[in-house]
């Protein structure tokens, strides 16, 4: 085929999409985005909503009477401060703990040569199966690791979950070919020279993801403090949110009186909101790692 | 390599059974006779109430107090409610070290035949002879399993009656007569006239142990049997009370789900409320009529006080004292504790004590709370941000001995013992069942009751097709093995029982 | 080789694969391996006074709970119905999302839409519960009052009739789970070796014929493991589904009640629930290893071991 410039125009022209491709993914995206979209408004209206309209009216995305009450038991006391406090540090901490080890396991796991591997796959394959349940569980932590009650309790129990260290093992698998690796150690580099200077650049997309996967799980976790934390202090955000409602669900039943008062619809939706909102602030940080064209190929010769 | 594979299998085997053997719970239950009252002890004592931030201030100085006394520090353990089921399992599943627990209902019977409690017949006869005194034989009685107590009630309201509440206001604007209610049915004319008048609002609204069901079972007399869902006995002028049934297959429940139906099909009820439980909701806004409600002496005025609407009530059962009553409220001792003795004779001491008492209910005199007269009391700015205990007295100990707080009822000791004076006992009184016996086939018939009840009670089903499939559906899950074990558990009982009948 | 020599061999290399399995590994002891001794419970009557060892053994009295019920084949086809549906319709509709957010123009307008497309995952199933309502509700909800009138159908009591709610709870699901499964594949379109695409267009490959023969190949190792683990859990379901959104509907049961809610309506005694449990991973234990043995004949890079 004769190759001149015309040539290569018309390619590069059917090689993108068309115009009207691109228009008709807007448009699909358009109304994906409202059909997500409209119930997170809805929520969110709801949540600045007076009750007792709601009664009246229904759920509207612009409040008929607008009202604070919704927040009123969150914000009562300062608490929920502290709340917030420990939940970044838990979260913040429990993530890079959480892809490091994750890492550092799923590494020798993605190699041919490591003598262990089918026996560390297994190892941690079973137990994400097969569990003891809940009370040996509960005991081994208060009883022979003296977790109760302390702030290693909000993290520790979280760092490993298989399913991740399988997505990492996938990650580093296809993005690091065996031949670099090789090369690396040719030239007399150690394991965990690879594993700093090669491995870890090249599964940003991953770690991003397993990264995004811990924020979320330690953010939005309320069964490690309901399980292991009685004191105030160190409640985390989620947890103290849903324990002060259930506290007043409670109480509700006995017939309390101040129980009476909250509005148990509208303060609801409040806390989702509260909970949520955190997190889409942080989420555009780890979207450039999604980004197609970050992982350069880079097998030199 | 092989070899390597090995040791590291053989490491994990051992770490399974260190791990194992670290889940050893399980104590010799031992009920130490003496007492050296010289050495000092720790009671750590668990109760749901949100923690409050002022709980170690307390605690020193009611320990400053009991030191001279008994010779314990005193170790609060509140636990939030919305938690309370959890942890306490945890605790008590988990062997931790505990002296007092607070349980209710079905978890106190249950702990109390699985042995996670202790017997506390002779430590109550020895060490707290006023405690039981004041509790009464009767109520007492109320709370035993297999013959034996396993904790120490609450002295509170010791029975159960019931009551139509409904809109003051709304009934004197339309001439509503309430006065003449005796059955439901008498309800219907008024909620018509309702329907017509205030097309916006529902005349009534029913919630789950609050329904048209539950209304008709306590007007004729039953005894719920500790709360259980598949056995009852009833107790009514005609019914035979030597027999154990299944309520969901008694005429009157048939009865009641047809007029559950048609009250429904009038209009009487919320449309979906078979779906969304709003009553609460109904209720605060002012859009519910009337509801069904367990009255209690100034329950009323507690409503009235905290709702934007004027209530009034129309009395419906008179009052009865069933098992269930007895155990609303009892402070146990768990397994776990190594001084029983000593546990006990700080019950005593707490139950007689208004120092004392009142201090763990209310906080420190004149820091939480200021006296308003002898024995009322107002909370600080300071009690109710940092000592709130939530008006739940009734958790622990004698309630009689409490301050009043300012607002309430003044009257509120007298009529509750006028109150609990009053109550007829239930034949049943003292009945527990072992539901361990039947817990397989109880599982299954929980998934039925969950699937029919509510439709049934509420009246958003046509009983006519649901009721027999409903009844079809819990014999194949075995309800009649239910009802035979619970019935020979009750003869028996009434065999050992029948001096006190 | 001497053995000295072999040692430190195998230090250097195997040995420093060792220790970076090691931190792993013991968080992995502690917290799964001492405590699955407890899994005798499941053979016992558990009472805390004789703690674990003490208790005295039921041997299988405990899993005829799980099958006493009239229900149970029901139960279990349903979540077996369910579950499939969800893995099936759940990742092609996350692998397509991924593959549609890949052929946008990179820039601001594509970042937005994934962010929404990741905003429902965070709402709860309490709350979604309560939307779902506002949707199908008696008399108010929006579909009983404005889009069943516009083609003329008469309103429909959602909440007792079983027969729409597989539709209803795939929706549900898949509609708050897709944007943030989506972010896996993102993930792995972002690790393609970028050389690959250039190859394929000097070949002359549309974007269409590039998706097929670049990306989808390259996904096809993580969309089989996750099959493959995804099938492991297949006895399980959220309880934030089929009990909320249904808002634990009675009449509904047949279509909804699956085995964590029959579990979670019935059973409380440790016992039990035990037993549930081993009985849950036994079958998903058994379906994961046919499943991988099934892959590796095929494409043995994708398996799991």
């Amino acid at each position: 085929m004769t190759i001149n410039k015309n040539t290569k125009i018309r390619r590069a022209s059917e090689l993108e999409i068309s115009r009207l491709e691109t228009i008709i993914l807007h448009i699909f995206f358009i109304l994906f985005s409202i059909s997500m979209l409209y119930p997170v408004f809805l929520a969110v209206g709801i949540s600045f909503s007076d009750q007792n309209s709601i009664i009246e009216h229904g759920y509207r995305i612009i409040p008929v009477k607008w009202s604070l009450e919704g927040y009123k038991l969150a914000f009562k006391s300062g608490e929920i401060l502290n709340a917030y406090k420990i939940t970044i540090l838990s979260t913040v901490i429990g993530t890079v703990l959480s892809v490091l080890i994750q890492m550092l396991y799923a590494y020798p796991l993605s190699r041919k040569s490591f003598k262990g591997r089918k026996f560390f796959t297994f190892y941690a394959y079973f137990v994400s199966l097969f569990s003891g349940g809940m009370v040996p569980w509960y005991i081994v932590c208060t009883k022979l690791l003296h977790l109760g009650n302390s702030f290693w309790a909000l993290v520790l129990p979280s760092i490993f979950g298989f399913f991740n260290v399988v997505i990492l093992r996938t990650f580093i698998k296809s993005n690091v070919p065996d031949e670099m690796i090789e090369a690396a150690r040719i030239d007399g580099c150690s394991e965990m020279g690879i594993f700093w200077k090669m491995v870890m650049p090249l599964s940003k997309a991953g770690m991003a993801t397993i990264g995004l996967f811990a924020m979320l799980n330690y953010w939005n976790n309320y069964y490690l403090p309901m399980m292991l934390i009685h004191d105030k202090s160190l409640f985390n955000l989620q947890y103290y949110l849903q324990i002060i409602f259930l506290n007043i669900e409670e109480l509700a039943k006995y017939g309390n009186a101040d129980a009476a008062d909250i509005p148990r619809e509208v303060t609801r939706f409040a806390m989702c909101v509260i909970t949520m909102g955190p997190i889409i602030l942080v989420y555009p940080f780890f979207q450039k790692y999604f980004v197609k064209g970050m992982v350069v190929g880079s097998v030199k010769g | 390599m092989i070899k390597l594979k090995k040791l590291l299998s053989l490491g994990i085997a051992a770490a399974m059974l260190l791990g194992a053997a670290a889940c050893t719970g399980g104590k010799e239950n031992k009920v130490s006779d003496g007492d050296d009252e010289s050495q000092p002890y720790e009671i750590v004592w668990l109760f749901p109430v949100a923690p409050p931030n002022d709980l170690d201030a307390v605690c020193e100085k009611a320990n400053e107090y009991l030191k001279d006394k008994i010779n314990v520090t005193l170790k609060l353990t509140p636990l939030d409610w919305g938690a309370y089921g959890t942890k306490k399992n945890n605790a008590l599943n988990g062997g931790e070290k505990m002296d007092l627990l607070w349980l209710a209902g079905g978890d106190y019977t249950y702990a109390a035949m699985q042995q996670s409690i202790i017997d506390i017949d002779e430590l109550m006869d020895k060490y707290a002879p006023k405690t039981k005194e004041m509790l009464g034989e009767d109520f007492i009685n109320g709370a035993r399993v297999d013959g034996k107590l396993y904790g120490v009630q609450a002295n509170k309201d010791k029975a159960a009656n019931y009551m139509i509440v409904y809109r003051k206001d709304i009934a004197e604007k339309y001439n509503l007569d309430m006065s003449g209610v005796k059955t439901i049915e008498d309800l219907y004319p008024v909620f018509d006239t309702l329907l017509e008048k205030e097309p916006n609002m529902v005349p009534m609204a029913i919630s789950g142990g609050k329904t048209v069901y539950d209304a008709n079972f306590c007007l004729n007399g039953y005894d719920s049997l500790c709360g259980n869902k598949y056995v009852c006995v009833m107790t009514g002028e005609n019914d035979d009370v030597s027999k154990v049934v299944c309520p969901y297959e008694t005429e009157l429940f048939k009865k009641s789900c047809e007029q559950a139906r048609e009250m429904y099909q009038r209009g009487y009820f919320f449309k979906d409320c078979a779906v969304l439980d709003n009553s609460a909701e109904l209720i605060k806004s002012g859009k519910a009529f009337c509801y069904w409600e367990q009255d209690q002496p100034s329950k009323l005025s507690e409503i009235n006080n905290s709702s934007d609407y004027e209530w009034d009530k129309v009395q419906m059962t008179d009052a009865s004292m069933s098992t269930l009553d007895c155990v609303g409220s009892v402070t146990t001792i768990p397994y776990t504790c190594e001084n029983p003795v000593r546990v006990m004779k700080f019950i005593e001491l707490f139950n007689t004590d208004p120092y004392l008492n009142n201090l763990i209910n209310f906080g420190i005199e004149d820091v939480h709370f200021n006296k308003v007269s002898d024995n009322t009391i107002k909370l600080t700015e300071k009690g109710k941000k940092d000592y709130d205990l939530q008006g739940t007295m009734w958790e622990r100990g004698n309630t009689f001995i409490n301050y009043t707080i300012e607002g309430d009822d003044p009257n509120k000791a007298e009529n509750l013992e006028a109150f609990n004076e009053s109550a007829k006992p239930s034949p049943v009184l003292g009945f527990v069942l072992d539901t361990e016996e039947y817990s397989i086939e109880a599982t299954a018939c929980s998934n039925v009751v969950s699937e029919y009840l509510r439709t049934l009670t509420y009246g958003a089903g046509d009983p006519e097709e649901l009721l027999p499939k409903f009844i079809s559906k819990l014999k194949s899950a075995k309800i009649d093995t239910i009802v035979e074990i619970s019935q020979r558990q009750y003869d028996e009982w009434r065999e050992g029982n029948n001096g006190n009948e | 080789m001497s053995k000295i020599r072999r040692f430190t061999d195998f230090l250097l290399n195997d040995g420093a694969m060792f220790l970076m399995v090691m931190p792993g590994a013991i968080l992995v002891l502690l917290f799964n391996y001492f405590p699955i001794g407890g899994i005798v419970l499941a053979f016992k009557n558990y009472a805390p006074v004789k703690g674990v060892w003490g208790s005295d053994w039921v041997g299988l009295k405990n899993f005829k709970a799980f099958f006493s019920t009239p229900d149970a084949w029901l139960i279990t086809r349903n979540t077996i119905m369910y579950s499939v549906y969800f893995i099936v319709v759940g990742t092609i509709l996350a692998v397509a999302l991924a593959l549609l957010l890949n052929e946008l123009k990179k820039g601001f307008v594509s970042k937005v839409y994934q962010t929404i497309g990741l905003l429902p995952h965070f709402l709860s199933y309490v709350i979604i519960a309560y939307l779902v309502y506002a949707f199908l509700g008696g008399e108010y909800g929006i579909m009983n009052r404005t889009v069943l009138p516009l083609f003329g159908i008469e309103p429909i009591s959602w909440y007792s009739e079983a027969k729409y709610w597989p539709f209803i709870l795939t929706f549900v699901a898949n509609w708050k789970e897709v944007g943030f499964s989506s972010v896996i594949y993102l993930a792995a379109i972002a690790g393609i070796n970028i050389e690959y695409y250039e190859a394929a267009r000097v070949d002359g490959a549309s974007r269409w014929q590039q998706m097929k023969y670049v990306t989808l190949p390259c996904l096809r190792s993580i969309i089989t493991i996750k099959l493959i683990m995804s099938v492991g859990g297949i006895l399980g379901s959220d309880l934030g589904l089929f009990y909320n959104v249904p808002m634990n509907s009675g009449p509904l049961f047949p279509t909804t009640n699956v085995l964590s809610t029959y579990m979670f309506r019935g059973m409380s005694k440790v016992g039990f629930t035990t037993a549930a449990g081993v009985y849950c991973s036994v079958v998903g234990f058994i379906l994961t290893i046919l499943a991988n043995a099934v892959v590796r004949k095929i494409d043995y890079d994708s398996a799991l071991f």
